[in-house]
């Protein structure tokens, strides 16, 4: 189980740091955030749909072990587990902070990809609904194992077989800098892979890809209620063996199909109300360019101490290729059209304050597929208890 | 019309008539002064600069940098049994400040009926809250220069917190009385004009009570009594 050692290794590493001083200022810090959840979906035809329909109880947790090594060393980790027992390590980096005091940080490692400003609400406590963003989840028609557009087949969308446009987390291999002049922040990182495929590895480890993603944002914090960014990304997003294996591409080198994507975000938070908006534009350079524009706005209202009220839109709309090449049950067709069906959500969301530790969700989730023949019935409801400590 | 003689001789007796009145109710009241000792390594503030460097989303902070609580900011000696005497909450406002991403000070006693005034003094925001039962309240996201403001109806322990800085952490002590004292930084504390009685008398200290001993208030006399970790 790869998995496993890689977790076994990070519970050494962690031992070893955190033994190596007793000093009360460098002491570790665990923390983490435990949820479980009642989903009870329809049973659509659709990668939206939970557990083919049937109810069912789903739990996560999310350890956060840090350690402090001085006044501007630190070690940050996040280590993930969920139902079906796969750990998984997001965030393994040393950050090296206010470098010579030029105010420049740096982390090396498994970093958090420098890309929009999903930040914290990528955890159960902090995201006002169940889901990441629909942008961050949506499977797409461009199939993971062998890097085929499988339009004419897609119930490989459906069930979730696709490269995603934003890979979840977003955490990757490869060092980041941040940095702060007046009241703009930047952040540049040069990762393994790329945002819609963080970087794969051979089985002795080895990066399978050729090259490195670059991603950068640049923010401005004009005042305390607002700040804004405009990120970048662009390499490669499939690994060698996918392109070597993907025989109807007109070249084998990844490096000649690059993910290019620039994005903005936007936060406002005044009182009792807060609003995130995010909105991007991707381009896969492939036979033909598979674009795609992906937004979401997510509004929190504070209703009384305890509780709170959210409402989040996203959608993705694709666009059009001519005489795409692509598989089909008698060989390959060329294909005209959407290379993805638009995808639309609209989520809310009622949240209560049981404690300072403990709060509980109650989530609504409607899908909608645009211009398939028949719309899958997709929608969720979930209810969710969160415990940080 | 009052001749010079007249009004000097109107002064002194009014004036002794005060002084008679201000040293027979003085006689009525006692007072508890003593000193606190911690001996024993506070690591509060440690775990406030751990939180703040290892904070992963919330950017630079280009305000005041945060410095160490005095003892005053962190240590209250109050009377923690009923107190039988009628009384009224100050006129002015007490604050619990936001400053260099900490609360100032850490624990602040009032009497119950007071309004406290939560100022921010950082140039972030921050979002001051409790769920403790005594005092339900969420102020809101706001910024530098800010001051809102807090009403404690309920005595009891009302913990603050605020919800962009998990590690900023404050307690309000609502009493149902004026009768507590902040230690100087030599630990020194005067609790005056106490109505005579056997009290319970307790030591907070950073979190929680560290210790709580009994004292008899006399008429004109001072109750000592010492604390130490």
């Amino acid at each position: 189980m790869v998995a496993s050692r890689h977790i076994l290794a990070a519970l050494i590493f962690l031992i070893m740091v955190m033994s190596c001083s007793d000093d009360a200022q460098t002491q570790p810090v665990v923390s983490g955030q435990l949820s479980t959840a009642y989903a009870d979906g329809e049973s659509g035809a659709s990668q939206y749909s939970i557990n083919d329909g049937r109810g069912t109880f789903l739990w996560r947790g999310d350890l956060f072990a840090d350690y402090l090594f001085s006044d501007n060393i630190a070690f940050l980790s996040n280590i993930r587990i969920e139902q079906d027992l796969t750990l998984r390590i997001d965030l393994f980096a040393l950050r090296f902070s206010d470098i010579a005091s030029s105010g420049l940080d740096l982390q090396v490692g498994q970093i958090d990809i420098p890309f929009g400003s999903l930040g914290e609400r990528r955890f159960p406590k902090q995201n006002p609904f169940y889901r990441l963003p629909l942008t961050q989840e949506h499977l797409t028609t461009l199939c993971s194992s062998d890097y085929k557009v499988w339009v004419l087949a897609p119930s490989f969308a459906q069930r979730g077989d696709g490269v995603r446009v934003l890979d979840q987390g977003l955490y990757d291999l490869g060092v980041r800098m941040d940095g702060q002049l007046g009241m703009v922040d930047y952040a540049l990182s040069l990762i393994n892979g790329m945002m819609s495929a963080t970087a794969t590895y051979t089985p002795d480890g080895l990066n399978n890809n050729r090259g490195f993603g670059a991603i950068g944002r640049v923010g401005i914090t004009p005042a305390p209620w607002m700040s804004a960014g405009v990120s970048y990304g662009a390499g490669s997003f499939m690994a060698d063996q996918s392109a070597d294996s993907a025989s109807f591409l007109f070249e084998s080198n990844p490096q000649s199909y690059p993910q290019k994507i620039i994005g903005s975000d936007i936060s406002v938070s005044m009182g009792h109300f807060s609003f995130n908006g995010q909105a991007f534009y991707n381009i896969w350079v492939y036979q033909r360019d598979l674009k795609s524009f992906g937004y979401s706005a997510e509004f929190q209202y504070a209703v009384t101490p305890r509780m709170s009220i959210a409402a989040r839109a996203g959608g993705l709309v694709f666009g059009e290729v001519e005489g795409l090449l692509v598989p089909s049950r008698t060989g390959e067709r060329s294909f005209s059209g959407k290379w993805d069906s638009d995808v639309f959500r609209l989520e809310s969301s009622i949240r209560y304050n049981l404690t300072r530790q403990a709060l509980i969700k109650i989530v609504y989730e409607w899908n909608h597929t645009i211009n398939v023949g028949e719309e899958p019935r997709d929608n969720l409801v979930v209810a969710q208890v969160v415990l940080s400590f | 019309m009052l001749n010079r003689a007249g009004f000097i001789t109107y002064a002194v007796v009014i004036g002794g008539l005060l002084l008679s009145l201000e040293h027979e109710a003085s006689a009525q009241v006692g007072s508890i002064q003593g000193k606190v000792v911690v001996l024993a390594q506070d690591d509060i503030f440690d775990e406030i600069l751990r939180g703040q460097s290892l904070n992963r989303y919330g950017g630079h902070h280009d305000g005041p940098e945060p410095e160490p609580y005095l003892l005053s900011e962190k240590a209250v000696v109050y009377i923690s049994s009923p107190v039988q005497a009628p009384l009224a909450p100050p006129a002015k406002n007490p604050s619990l400040n936001q400053k260099g991403l900490m609360f100032r000070p850490l624990v602040l006693p009032v009497m119950v009926g007071t309004t406290v005034n939560f100022p921010n003094s950082d140039l972030v925001y921050h979002n001051v809250f409790s769920y403790s039962s005594p005092k339900e309240f969420d102020l809101g996201k706001y910024p530098n220069g800010t001051v809102k403001t807090v009403t404690f109806d309920t005595p009891g322990i009302v913990n603050i917190f605020c919800e962009i800085h998990a590690y900023m952490y404050a307690t309000v002590l609502v009493l149902e009385h004026p009768f507590f004292a902040l230690p100087d930084d030599e630990g020194n504390f005067t609790i005056p004009n106490v109505p005579p009685g056997s009290y319970q008398v307790s030591f907070w200290y950073g979190r929680k009570v560290l210790s709580t001993k009994s004292v008899n208030v006399r008429p004109g006399a001072i109750a000592n009594v010492k604390f130490s970790d």
